[in-house]
């Protein structure tokens, strides 16, 4: 949490000849991170990031506290000079008050008092001046009362019209589902049930306690006589309640992180000796104090070897003493162990060895610990193959010519839909940050195409691939996440087969078999279904109509859509060595005319499959419709002869044409 | 006449005859010389008789000399030839013609600053890991020490999945739910840098609603704040350079105690304080002893191990090195190719 102090205010509470420059540069060494200074008017404002556990520290108390352990570190005089008011005496006279807590789980402490005669008028000029520097509205003297000993000390704090509470009757208890009421800012709230509130004993609600004043119970000009009240909350119930009316109030930020119940006390002495003083109210009612369970002395220890083991050093008694004595803690030190008792106002903190430790640690100075790498011993260790199987993928892609995308992972619903699966198939944001990006993609074809179409005025000849997980939904589990690759371009397929081939081969799968199918996310006879030993790893074609009538695609795209995580679980065919042939090859090229619409693929296989002998096919040339092969024939042991040639020829014409209805060109 | 005399004159004749080999165009020409030098009336061969002029106990030195003339005369004619036969003298090149560039794609920058971060930490010993970037609600907050409705986790804008029958489930928005999942993978020591997506519900010139985290995780006997520091030191020197410094303040975090904020010396200023610094220092991100009940979560018994741990994001830190200005973290994500292709 981000707080403001004063630097004038903040030297009420401490001694010291540290200049307002030094105070921000140790702080933040040591303590909270003073992250600006500010010169205002003749004044200082420090703008310090206090952290959560640290509640104690977010007053001008508290950041005095903290600067009185620090400063000395780097030779600055520092003391903590806290101002301690007494509590008054009881008066003669009271005034009725009940105060009934019917469920003791909501609050720890409560203390409160009736002032009467109090003076609804302007704040003296410094208070005013004091309270607009760290962002409050100067109202009057009573709410800026209220708002000064919170910034002092840390403690919220609540004023009530007596008179108009009326029943002299205050009931802590949980709210029903239904009730309502009106904050003092003129909004209503219905409650859920559970809320901390304060009734007046009819059901009548007049504070949402900790969070927000009512505004049936709160001072107006005309306000005479006030209940000054102050209560120790439950943490978790303030959180909840505030987040689920998003209510943020300087108090309930305060109230959420849990504050000392024995500050109370001295919040209340405090704010009474400002009415006293400014208002000329006096004490009318006893000091009514509920406290069931009053802390209890907290003791933590931590043995030498373990504190020394984390700051990589020794340090003698005598500092560990000043270094814990300057925060407040009480130490008792044997040979081996240090116990501290904690004080009040970090009960809530320091709760475990660790953190007394933390407390040595960072008073002693981190930036003089030295810097050491680490000499144990190494683990074992495989790099996961995905790891591996990517990073390989990517170096080869961007070698051929292609750019790397990084698409969001979550998608628009309607690109959802596009990706073939149904709505309800994919996992869904049950928060999302805009109608953009509601649901995890199942597929990177709709981002790679929406990014091809943002591009085509940008560049001609636009190449892309992604690396990336789709998201499947799995009943009763987490999503699977299934690595996987795209590439899509405005080449031809050709083209894009020979890379995906090319790809494949590099990562040790030769044998793949390309075959017309049908995928709704490409188009009708312009897709392939991709496959090693049978199993399908992915798709290639021309992406589907739809998808570049939705994006305003102007030329064709063609992709591939690849498992990254399916060519895993594959075995690779290792490199072999085949001994480099003794004896020549035979080159030898085929004009073949084939029936319109003959697949290529399924012919140069049939070729290849036919002999040993037979070592490569390859389609050199397309005119009209006449496809040119060349096959080399190649033996390990002997030279081929003019007869071994005619039969294989033979035998190649026969098949080709009984098979495919292939013949030879005239 | 005495050997010197003859000496000198081979020499002479060697020395013009490297001249003319140098002036030969054509091959004729080329012959044309080597006739004038070793035909029968040829220079070399006319001198070469004099030798018998030489006091006959000194004629085997000058044999030498003239063998070795002979030869260098002839190897100078050979190159001669070769260069002509082949042609390449014809010709004439303009070096300083536009170059044929080789067809070459692009890593995103993310893809780059992972591989720069993963070699960097590798040779210290931390290997590579890639944990879920769905996770349940207790790898992702509850085993890290924040239970339910704790205030910390305001500090991290969560993306929650739809999700009725299941325990909670949220995109992670840290790279911190593999610490859990690694201590429960491999016995100390753990020496992890787990590179993962994460999502925050935020989107402005510094924030992406998804990015990249890097999180270190040291787990061990005796593991000490110094070795924390020596692992930054390590870190900052290799990826940012020798001349940035690196420290460690006080911080909170659930899952660590104590807890650090690291800063890095400004690169525009060199840490003596800028527009663009908070006094010379730039934030880095943050770190800590992992917290004891993280380690119990883990299975690890707090009393023999100790650790740390830290997660920063891969754009924050890979655009906080020196010389790479993007002011607007969005664009990382708008894959304009005319961004792509500068990297």
């Amino acid at each position: 949490m981000d707080i403001l102090i004063v630097d004038s205010w903040l030297r009420e509470y401490l001694q010291t000849d540290a200049t307002p420059r030094e105070i921000k540069d140790y702080l933040s060494l040591c303590g909270p991170s003073v992250e600006r200074l500010q010169k205002v008017g003749g004044d200082w404002l420090y703008h310090i990031e206090v952290t959560t556990n640290r509640v104690d520290s977010a007053s001008v108390m508290g950041i005095a506290r903290e600067a009185a352990a620090i400063l000395p570190r780097f030779g600055k005089k520092a003391i903590f000079t806290p101002r301690l008011p007494r509590l008054p005496k009881s008066p003669k006279f009271h005034l009725p008050l009940t105060i009934r807590v019917e469920d003791k789980t909501l609050c720890s402490r409560i203390m409160a008092v009736i002032i009467n005669g109090v003076l609804v008028e302007k704040s003296p000029e410094i208070i005013r001046k004091r309270l607009e520097m760290v962002g409050i509205r100067s109202l009057n003297t009573i709410v800026d009362i209220t708002n000064y000993v919170m910034v002092e000390t840390g403690h919220p704090t609540h004023v009530f019209d007596y008179d108009r509470i009326g029943t002299n009757t205050l009931v802590i208890r949980k709210a029903k589902k239904g009730e309502k009421l009106i904050t003092l800012d003129k909004k209503s709230f219905t409650l859920k049930g559970g809320e901390s509130i304060i009734d007046d004993g009819t059901g009548r609600i007049i504070d949402l306690p900790g969070i927000m004043g009512c505004a049936n119970s709160v001072v107006t000009k005309d306000t005479k006589r006030v209940l000054f009240f102050l209560e120790t909350n439950d943490p978790v119930q303030m959180r909840t309640a505030s987040m689920m009316h998003g209510i943020r109030t300087q108090a309930v930020t305060l109230n959420e992180k849990g504050i000392d119940p024995q500050l109370t006390q001295t919040a209340l002495a405090m704010g009474i000796s400002f009415f006293e003083k400014w208002t000329s109210g006096v004490v009318a009612s006893k000091i009514h104090d509920w406290y069931p369970n009053p802390a209890k002395v907290k003791k933590v220890s931590v043995a030498k070897t373990k504190a020394f083991s984390y700051l990589g050093t020794t340090l003698p008694d005598a500092e560990i003493k000043t270094i814990l004595h300057s925060l407040g803690f009480e130490t008792q030190i044997t040979k081996t162990v240090i116990e501290v008792i904690v004080p009040n106002h970090r009960s809530a903190d320091i709760a475990i060895p660790e953190d007394v430790i933390e407390e040595l640690a960072r008073i002693y100075g981190y930036h003089r610990l030295p810097a050491q790498l680490p000499t144990g011993q190494l683990p074992e260790f495989q790099l996961p193959k995905i790891l591996t199987l990517e990073g390989t993928i990517k170096q080869l892609l961007k070698g051929w010519d292609y750019t790397e995308t990084y698409t969001y992972s979550f998608v628009c619903a309607r690109d959802a839909q596009l990706s073939s699966y149904p709505l309800q198939d994919h996992v869904a944001l049950l928060n999302p940050l805009s109608a953009d990006a509601t649901h995890m993609r199942r597929s990177l074809i709709p981002s790679l195409a929406r990014t091809m179409a943002e591009n085509q005025s940008r560049a001609d000849h636009i190449r892309l691939f992604e690396l990336a997980n789709v998201y499947i939904p799995v009943n009763k589990k987490l999503p699977h996440e299934e690595p996987s690759l795209c590439i899509a371009q405005q080449d031809s397929y050709q083209d894009l087969k020979g890379i995906v081939e090319g790809l494949l081969v590099q990562l040790g799968f030769p044998e793949v078999v390309f075959q017309p199918s049908k995928h709704p996310l490409f188009t009708d006879n312009q897709t392939a279904v991709i496959k090693i030993n049978n199993k399908i790893i992915g798709y290639c074609g021309t992406i589907a109509p739809s998808l570049h009538l939705e994006y305003g695609i102007k030329r064709a795209v063609v992709a591939a859509h690849i498992s990254v995580e399916d060519l895993l679980e594959l075995p690779t065919q290792p490199k072999r060595f085949t001994p480099i042939p003794k004896h020549p090859n035979i080159i030898e090229d085929f004009s073949l005319v084939f029936p319109p619409q003959t697949l290529i693929g399924p012919v140069i296989t049939e070729i290849e499959t036919m002999s040993p002998i037979i070592k490569e096919v390859l389609l050199v040339g397309v005119f009209e419709d006449t496809q040119t092969f060349r096959v080399t024939f190649q033996h390990p042991t002997k030279n081929l002869t003019k007869d071994d040639i005619a039969t294989l020829r033979h035998k190649i014409l026969s098949s080709v044409e009984k098979k495919f209805n292939g013949k030879l060109r005239e | 006449m005495t050997i010197q005399t003859l000496t000198t004159l081979f020499l002479e004749l060697e020395q013009d005859a490297r001249n003319a080999i140098g002036q030969i165009t054509t091959l004729a020409h080329l012959e044309h010389v080597y006739l004038a030098y070793f035909g029968a009336k040829g220079e070399f061969t006319q001198l070469a008789k004099k030798i018998a002029e030489v006091p006959r106990d000194e004629r085997k030195a000058v044999g030498q000399l003239i063998n070795n003339v002979k030869q260098t005369i002839e190897h100078a004619l050979d190159q001669k030839k070769t260069e002509l036969s082949s042609g390449i003298t014809s010709l004439w090149l303009d070096v300083t013609i536009p170059g044929t560039k080789p067809i070459t794609g692009h890593l995103h920058i993310v893809t780059q600053a992972i591989e720069e971060i993963t070699a960097i930490f590798a040779r210290i010993g931390f290997y590579r890991l890639r944990y879920p970037e769905i996770d349940s609600d207790w790898y992702a907050f509850e085993s890290l020490n924040m239970p339910p409705h704790h205030p910390a986790r305001d500090e991290w804008e969560t993306f929650f999945i739809e999700n009725s029958k299941f325990s909670k489930i949220v995109l992670t928005p840290h790279t911190s739910n593999g610490q859990v999942r690694e201590m429960e993978r491999q016995k100390p020591p753990i020496r992890m840098i787990n590179i993962a997506k994460c999502y925050r519900r935020q989107s402005d010139v510094s924030h992406v609603p998804m990015f990249h985290q890097f999180e270190g995780l040291y787990v061990d006997k005796d593991v000490s704040i110094p070795h924390l520091k020596g692992v930054l030191n390590h870190f900052v020197t290799q990826f940012f350079g020798k001349e940035r410094k690196v420290r460690i303040r006080p911080f909170h975090f659930q899952f660590t105690e104590p807890s650090f904020e690291i800063d890095i010396t400004c690169d525009v200023c060199n840490g003596s304080g800028c527009k663009l610094c908070k006094e010379g220092w730039l934030e880095l991100g943050g770190a800590g002893m992992v917290h004891p009940t993280v380690l119990k979560n883990g299975g690890i018994d707090p009393e023999k191990f100790s650790g740390f741990a830290f997660g920063w994001g891969v754009e924050r830190t890979y655009m906080m090195k020196q010389g790479i200005k993007i002011d607007d973290i969005r664009m990382l994500y708008s894959n304009d190719i005319r961004f792509l292709q500068q990297f």
